[in-house]
């Protein structure tokens, strides 16, 4: 089980995460909401190791976790394109994917239709779909996703969806995006971070009372 | 040890000829004033590993999660980078030095 807690980041003196605990184990979809600015995306950056807060701890399995990354049990996906342009796709992909998974993975339309392309050749919607299926089924352990459904159609919102609660059964996964009505859909817990602090949320009525939404 | 080679290979790739642009340069240096102009082509050398850094650091950097990923750290990427090209580096002007001084 991947556990984070007590993470505090600062900017300036502004506390933005202060009363974090949030965990996911595999074969769990941890939705986090939150609105635009509140630091769903630095305590993602936070656990997968790129964002130094003032304090975090984490674990994995009772293990701290200094860096998630360099431990290789955590993969991330970006808000923003993350593959290098220059290289196909296919080489690109052998890096990340693990054996047990290549050929579910290269399975997939999305990789075959493109696997000879470099990641430049791609349309917007293309390009986010492929990373988001090349996280999903990166050797790591737990899965971080942020805005996965930003820049797709609703058609591949649905595919990658699907993805999600498949792979979903090996993996814990985190996932955070704008289009709360996919994450209600998609996640098994829902996760609102609100004033920096981290609410476990039992019913959608919560995400009203909390001043997530105006109305369901 | 194979998918850090190919992460390696990827990693360099778009600067393998800016590097052997900065090699030529620095063994030009040495070819006309021996081995003591190499106090003038290591810092020609590190001068190429910088631009490298920078660049990578202000207009690629979205590109580093993409090895991060794949479990690499970007420093030692960077390391490794530069260490495999000055010691080909300094194997090549070894080898010419020591050709020229057996033809004198």
């Amino acid at each position: 089980m991947l556990k984070v807690d007590s993470v505090l980041l600062e900017f300036d003196n502004r506390k933005i995460l202060q009363d974090i605990y949030i965990d996911c184990r595999p074969g769990e979809v941890t939705g986090l909401l939150g609105r635009n600015g509140c630091g769903k995306s630095s305590l993602l950056r936070i656990i997968f190791g790129v964002l130094k807060p003032a304090y975090k701890y984490i674990n994995i399995d009772g293990n701290y976790i200094n860096n998630g990354y360099s431990s290789g049990k955590i993969a991330y996906l970006p808000q923003h394109n993350y593959l290098p342009k220059h290289i196909k796709i296919s080489e690109l992909a052998k890096s990340l994917i693990s054996n047990e998974d290549w050929d579910e993975f290269t399975a997939y339309d999305t990789f075959q239709e493109i696997s000879n392309k470099k990641p430049g050749e791609l349309s917007g919607g293309q390009l986010r779909k492929l990373e988001t299926l090349i996280i999903l089924y990166s050797k790591a352990d737990y899965i971080l996703l942020d805005e996965p459904f930003t820049h797709i159609s609703p058609i591949q919102a649905e595919e990658i969806k699907a993805i999600i609660k498949k792979r979903s059964a090996f993996k814990g996964i985190i996932i955070t995006d704008h289009q709360y009505r996919n994450i209600l859909k998609v996640s098994d817990k829902i996760v609102l971070l609100s004033n920096g602090t981290t609410k476990v949320i039992t019913s959608n009525d919560e995400l009203v009372t909390y001043g997530y939404l105006s109305s369901l | 040890m194979q998918n850090l080679l190919r992460l390696f290979i990827h990693f360099t790739k778009p600067f393998w000829l800016y590097h052997f642009i900065f090699t030529v340069l620095g063994f030009y240096i040495i070819a006309g004033g021996g081995l003591v102009a190499l106090i003038l082509a290591l810092p020609l050398k590190l001068a190429g590993y910088l631009g490298m850094f920078a660049y990578q650091t202000f207009f690629a950097s979205q590109e580093f999660f993409y090895y991060r990923n794949a479990g690499v750290t970007i420093r030692s990427l960077f390391m490794l980078t530069f260490a495999i090209d000055m010691l080909l580096f300094i194997t090549a002007v070894t080898i010419y030095l020591s050709l020229k001084s057996s033809h004198a």
